[in-house]
């Protein structure tokens, strides 16, 4: 008995501990708690459904994430269908009606342009998404864009904390501005570099840094490398002299690993989100990229 | 043939939509329903002439539970096997609600494994399901068998649920508490007239024929005889709690408990030259725990989960019809447990192993009129190793070494299946 009503004290605790905070967020990647933060700053109390180095196709709709949305005042996600697998599930589970929809239910993806939106779709082609690539988190400019619509939902949302979201919107684009020209400054030497990647993880980012891939490890997305695709991309390395070999944690490394081995490339692991800080994630690629190019030129 | 034809319109029906939705949408999120035909067959061999199946249904058990011919697509003989296909729409119906129906199609019939909607929009986190679905009760009975880490159900709900789990026709209220601690309560009114196992019933034509025909009562009896009441439902109420704390992103832990409570068991006893019909009121308890680490490397790498669950069945009877008239009337009560422990690890990418011990009948016993009659225990070990392609496809070789006990005594027995499961259509739910 005793036990029971410690258990129910514990459940009660768990629930007046939400509200300091005005408004409670769920995202779904690292990269957009990192926003939310910027823009909410302590109005806001974020939970994250997976850490920076977790695949965000593959997770599981596991109980504590269908609570967090239960208490969700917004459910700030990527969108075009990367969370697919789990976010419906989490929606439909959580018995919250405030997030079903907008205002209280927010795309990144749906407020920008996204790229390699495919014309047709088959299975057999790989882990194709309809949308586009939705690893849009990593060209700054779509920061941008996803920032100014996450200050107007959140003045929607918490009406009183509108002028600290516009001034905390402002002074985060004022830095992020200022930090866009220094990477594009640092990485200017990286322009049209050839490289091979592992996934179409990185994509936006090459994109802005105007490098190019000429191969990915995955013979479709969604596959692991094959050593006969490895052995074409390998000829393809060495006919193009690409320097660099691209991957996240979460492929693995033993594909880049083996084509590094075989070409005199470097493998180079970037990360592909960040817990803490959006520039502290961007900060990382660019040294990374720069670093390695140093290195292997 | 009216089923027949309707299923073949249903897929007219789906390949229209799915085209359609094709040429004026790539955006996923406009199908409505999505579609998914899961394709699951298997290659059987067993060492007693591919009757490994029938002997597993047929273990002693302190509940007769009826065969039901039509619900048995898990039993497979030796050689290959298309096992189901089973044709699933979902979505959302308004803003208000989602629907889902699933068709199960096996050996030219076609069953409705589940067809329900659900509210979506309701305030302070209660939801409420209707229609006919999979009971919350226990942690794998939600699970349809593409989802499965096994290619076989395992043994304890085999004793007490049957191959499919408890599925039902009726009404479902949960609530969620507004806690970082997962923790959530629910209640079932269900038919509870045609189970197959636990709060299963018998046909009172059929019974009464075989009565007669094997113990000759005079006068020959008919069904009005056996003196069963007509089941009018709602007679199955179920109740659950699941508990999961949060422990971050790497793993997961999930507790429950679970009730239910069937207002008319049946079974049909025969002993010597007597036989006799007994009904009452069942109850049934169960606990679960569910442990998971997700990956940490590629495809599935590094994953880990354990899962347990233990019931436990009682029952309190009275003899409605015996042969001999002087016993009608006389109590009998019945117990036993049934548990299952299985873990699964992801020990290279793509690639994963399980191991599965289950046992049935355990402590079981009959009390008849003052004479107890003891259950013998029967148990399974699997191993099952899995290779998933992708998440729409895998493959899985299982072995199963069961000791069974049956009516002629016991059977030691070895079974092997290959397994194929091919999804098609809509991309899976990753659900817990």
């Amino acid at each position: 008995m005793n036990r029971l009503k410690l258990f129910l004290a514990a459940i009660v605790l768990s629930i007046s501990s939400l509200s300091n905070a005005a408004l409670n967020v769920f995202t779904c990647e690292p990269e957009w708690a990192a926003l939310a933060r910027e823009i909410g700053a302590d109005r806001v109390r974020i939970t994250t459904a997976i850490s920076a180095d977790q695949d965000p196709h593959q997770v599981q709709a596991r109980p504590s994430l269908i609570s967090a949305v239960r208490q969700a005042d917004l459910v700030f996600c990527t969108g075009a269908e990367l969370e697919i697998g789990w976010l419906p599930v989490l929606l439909s589970r959580a018995a919250n009606p405030n997030v079903q929809s907008a205002p209280g239910l927010l795309y990144a993806a749906d407020q920008v342009t996204l790229i390699e939106k495919p014309s047709s779709i088959d299975r057999a082609d790989g882990d194709m998404h309809a949308a586009g690539n939705p690893h849009m988190h990593l060209d700054p400019y779509h920061i941008v864009a996803v920032a100014e619509t996450l200050a107007k939902r959140l003045a929607i949302l918490d009406p009183k904390g509108r002028a600290d979201y516009q001034q905390q919107l402002d002074n985060f684009l004022q830095r992020w501005q200022a930090a866009i020209e220094e990477w594009e400054a640092r990485a200017a030497p990286l322009k049209d570099t050839a490289v091979v990647v592992h996934h179409r993880s990185f994509n936006y980012l090459l994109n802005w840094l105007g490098m190019h891939v000429i191969a990915e490890m995955e013979p479709k997305p969604g596959l692991p490398p094959t050593p006969k695709h490895l052995s074409d991309i390998l000829s393809k390395v060495d006919r193009e002299n690409v320097r660099l070999i691209l991957f996240t944690s979460f492929n693995g490394n033993q594909g880049a690993n083996w084509l590094a081995k075989r070409s005199g490339a470097c493998a180079v692991e970037l990360p592909f989100s960040h817990e803490e800080s959006l520039f502290a994630l961007y900060n990382e690629l660019i040294d990374s990229l720069t670093n390695s190019q140093g290195q292997c030129l | 043939m009216n089923k027949r034809l309707s299923i073949l319109a249903v897929l007219a029906g789906s390949t229209f939509i799915a085209q359609h939705g094709h040429t004026n949408s790539t955006d996923m999120r406009s199908f409505n329903p999505a579609i998914s035909v899961i394709i699951d067959g298997l290659y059987y061999h067993d060492n007693v002439d591919g009757e490994g199946m029938e002997i597993l249904e047929e273990h002693d058990s302190a509940i007769h539970g009826h065969s039901h011919s039509e619900h048995e697509h898990g039993s497979f003989g030796k050689g290959f096997n298309l096992r189901e296909l089973e044709l699933t729409l979902s979505g959302s119906v308004d803003s208000y609600f989602d629907a889902y129906a699933t068709l199960g199609l096996a050996g030219g019939e076609a069953e409705i494994e589940e067809a329900w909607f659900q509210t979506r929009s309701l305030p302070a986190g209660l939801t409420v399901k209707g229609g006919k679905f999979l009971s919350a009760i226990g942690y794998h009975n939600e699970k349809h068998l593409h989802s499965w880490d096994f290619a076989d159900q395992n043994l304890a709900y085999l004793n007490l649920f049957g191959d499919h789990g408890l599925s039902d026709a009726g009404l479902q209220l949960s609530w969620l508490a507004p806690s970082s601690t997962f923790f959530q309560v629910g209640a079932e009114l269900l038919q509870g007239s045609d189970l197959e196992v636990f709060g299963s019933s018998l046909d009172g034509d059929e019974v009464a024929e075989e009565i007669n025909e094997e113990f000759g009562p005079v006068p020959a009896i008919d069904e009005d005889d056996l003196g069963l009441p007509g089941r009018k439902g709602p007679l199955l109420s179920v109740g659950y709690l699941r508990v999961a704390p949060d422990l971050g992103t790497r793993q997961a832990l999930q507790l429950g408990a679970s009730f239910a409570r069937h207002g008319s068991q049946q079974a049909l006893h025969e002993e010597g030259a007597d036989a006799f019909v007994s009904e009452g009121s069942a109850n049934l308890y169960g606990v679960q725990a569910v442990y998971k680490r997700f990956a940490t490397g590629a495809f599935g790498q590094g994953s880990f989960a354990i899962q347990a669950e233990a019931f436990q069945v009682e029952s309190d009877q009275t003899a409605v019809y015996h042969t001999d008239p002087l016993e009608i009337g006389a109590p009998l009560s019945l117990k036993q447990q049934a548990a299952y422990v299985q873990t699964v690890w992801g020990f290279a990418p793509r690639w994963s192993v399980g191991l599965r011990h289950a046992a049935a009948g355990i402590n079981g016993e009959l009390v008849e009129d003052g004479n107890k009659e003891e259950i013998s225990g029967s148990r399974q070990n699997s191993i099952a190793l899995t290779w998933q392609a992708t998440e729409f496809s895998k493959l899985r070789l299982q072995a199963n070494r069961n000791s069974v006990a049956t009516d002629t005594g016991r059977e030691d027995f070895n079974q092997i299946m290959l397994q194929y499961n091919m999804s098609l259509g809509a991309h899976g739910a990753h659900t817990f």
